[in-house]
């Protein structure tokens, strides 16, 4: 009877955390997510991608990791060398805290699916510590002592403070829709997964405006074209990375690539309908299969294979931007997000409240 | 188990060279063959080499022009600025041995007056494919080095069709 309970309290949820939609996952995931961007990018240039690292260049990314894990890993003599070291290993470890949030699988579905780490409130904790990664990123520079790292930082600290309002306004939105401040119950209350009836399909028009502001806001999150000021190669070298190398230069690729799967991730859990596809049909036989995957292992794959199918046509946006769009300057960086975005997304909020208050009651919607 | 390691590492190595330009008084001629080298019709990405802005980033510097007497000691700087392993490619006749520039009161010569070179690319300016062909040399002598199987030939030099682009025609 003992080792029984062993199993199933400790070595069960070990490997959960470790590796299935834990660490080793979220790695694998980064590095998938990685190459598609890449490759999508680079034919959407009309060149080729990564080609001769496995099968069409997929294990690209994994050689570009071991590779800086094997070099040199060099400290400049004025930098502050301990923070120094400190700041990738901080961002690495709070990135893959950031997706253990993410409702992916679970053991036990039938109430719902439920992140690894899932309570009421997680959603602030979640928007806490992608501002922290804004602050570590500028730490991050100035720390470096270089002043290209910290002409980079002062421009990182400028467009994340210029899009972390919409950002959190877009993804407070669905929490206004259901009353909750928890991921994974957002999400289930939302698609009436794990009892309940769901909101109706109206709701999804509200969802729309925060999600294009989402996807925005998230392109200059993780410092991507056309928001790349803060690593413009061709005037201040590298931005804030630039001293890094070696080892630590390794961990924050890590670290941002893991950083796309949680924004993808985020963008899937709130706007998307999260690891549900077919239940969301309303016809007997998807209630049915609905029912039978919540109640057996085949869910976790048929789960698994969902979430990464809707992540991937995020990303897919994402790299579209990517190659759409040139390098915007600062000024017009923050333009954008102070005069454009910022208003956009509080009109949002006064629509919703308008909708949820006065329509909604009026045509009979529940 | 470090030596499963090592030899994964050096396998890494070898797929993922970040390359870095530096521009040691060139006439540009050379810079834009590099550029060229990255576009479509010769993508070096397709080895995994990506152009990086930093040295600390890249594994492979790719210098074009001849070294000056003022730009020796900057280009001595970066290099150590450099993470090892790395390695340096000199990129046209200039930065090979001088080239037009051979001789003139303030020129050293080529670039290995300066640092210790690992493959040149002779050329005035060398063909993008000429400067794939160089990266496919540098490789072979890393895979050497490193002790390691090279890329195989066939898969470098197969470069894949242009793809055919129409061209609007624009009425006068
Ligand atoms: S080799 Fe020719 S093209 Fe290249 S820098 Fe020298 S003169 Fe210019």
């Amino acid at each position: 009877m003992m080792q029984i309970n062993l199993l199933t309290e400790l070595v069960f949820p070990a490997l959960w955390i470790l590796f299935f939609p834990g660490i080793f996952f979220i790695t694998f995931l980064a590095l998938l997510w990685e190459w598609m961007d890449r490759k999508v990018y680079a034919r959407l240039q009309n060149r080729m991608g990564p080609l001769h690292t496995g099968w069409r260049g997929i294990l690209q990314p994994l050689a570009d990791f071991l590779k800086l894990v094997g070099k040199e890993d060099l400290t400049p003599k004025r930098a502050d060398k301990r923070s120094f070291a400190a700041v990738p290993v901080i961002m690495l470890i709070l990135s893959i805290l950031l997706c253990m949030f993410l409702p992916i699988v679970d053991l036990n579905p039938a109430p719902g699916v439920q992140g690894i780490l899932s309570f009421e409130g997680d959603l602030l904790i979640v928007l806490f510590i992608s501002t922290l990664m804004a602050i570590l990123i500028v730490l991050g520079g100035y720390f470096s002592s270089s002043p290209y790292a910290q002409t980079g930082a002062a421009r990182t600290g400028m467009l994340l403070i210029s899009f972390e309002i919409p950002l959190i306004i877009a993804l407070i939105t669905p929490a206004i829709l259901t009353g909750s401040l928890s991921i994974s119950t957002i999400m289930n209350t939302m698609l009436g997964t794990g009892g309940g009836s769901g909101l109706s399909l109206a709701y999804g028009w509200l969802l729309i405006i925060p999600f294009i502001v989402y996807i925005i806001s998230l392109q200059a999150e993780l410092e991507r074209i056309p928001f790349d000021v803060s690593h413009a190669e061709t005037e201040i070298v590298h931005g804030w990375q630039v001293e890094y190398s070696g080892k630590k230069l390794a961990m924050i690729h890590m670290a941002e690539d893991i950083l796309l799967v949680f924004g993808a991730g985020m963008a899937t859990t709130l706007f998307l309908g999260g690891p549900f596809l077919l239940e969301l049909i309303p016809l007997p036989i998807f209630q049915e299969f609905g029912l039978f995957m919540a109640s057996n292992w085949f869910g976790a794959l048929y789960y698994t294979l969902v979430f990464m199918f809707k992540s991937a046509l995020v990303i897919l946006v994402l790299a579209n931007m990517r190659t759409l769009f040139a390098r915007w300057r600062i000024d017009q960086i923050v333009r954008a997000g102070w005069k454009v975005m910022v208003p956009i997304a509080l009109f949002n909020m006064l629509l919703i409240q308008i909708v949820l208050n006065l329509v909604f009651p009026a045509i009979g919607v529940v | 188990m470090m030596g499963f390691l090592q030899r994964l590492i050096n396998k890494a190595r070898l797929k993922s060279p970040y390359v870095f330009h530096f521009n040691s008084g060139s006439c540009n001629g050379c810079d834009i063959e590099i550029v060229a080298a990255l576009m479509p019709r010769i993508d070096i990405e397709r080895f995994g080499m990506k152009l990086v802005g930093s040295p600390r980033h890249a594994d492979v510097m790719l210098v074009t022009g001849p070294v000056t007497e003022q730009i020796k000691e900057r280009l001595q700087r970066i290099y150590d600025q450099m993470a090892e392993p790395k390695f340096v490619v000199a990129i046209g006749s200039c930065a090979c041995s001088g080239g037009v520039f051979r001789g003139g009161y303030n020129v050293l010569g080529g670039v290995d007056q300066a640092i210790p070179v690992t493959a040149y690319i002779p050329g005035c300016p060398p063909k993008p494919s000429a400067i794939t062909f160089g990266a496919y040399k540098l490789l072979e002598v890393l895979a050497e080095a490193l002790g390691v199987a090279p890329p195989k030939k066939e898969e470098v030099e197969k470069i894949p069709e242009p793809v055919e682009v129409q061209v609007e025609e624009v009425e006068a």
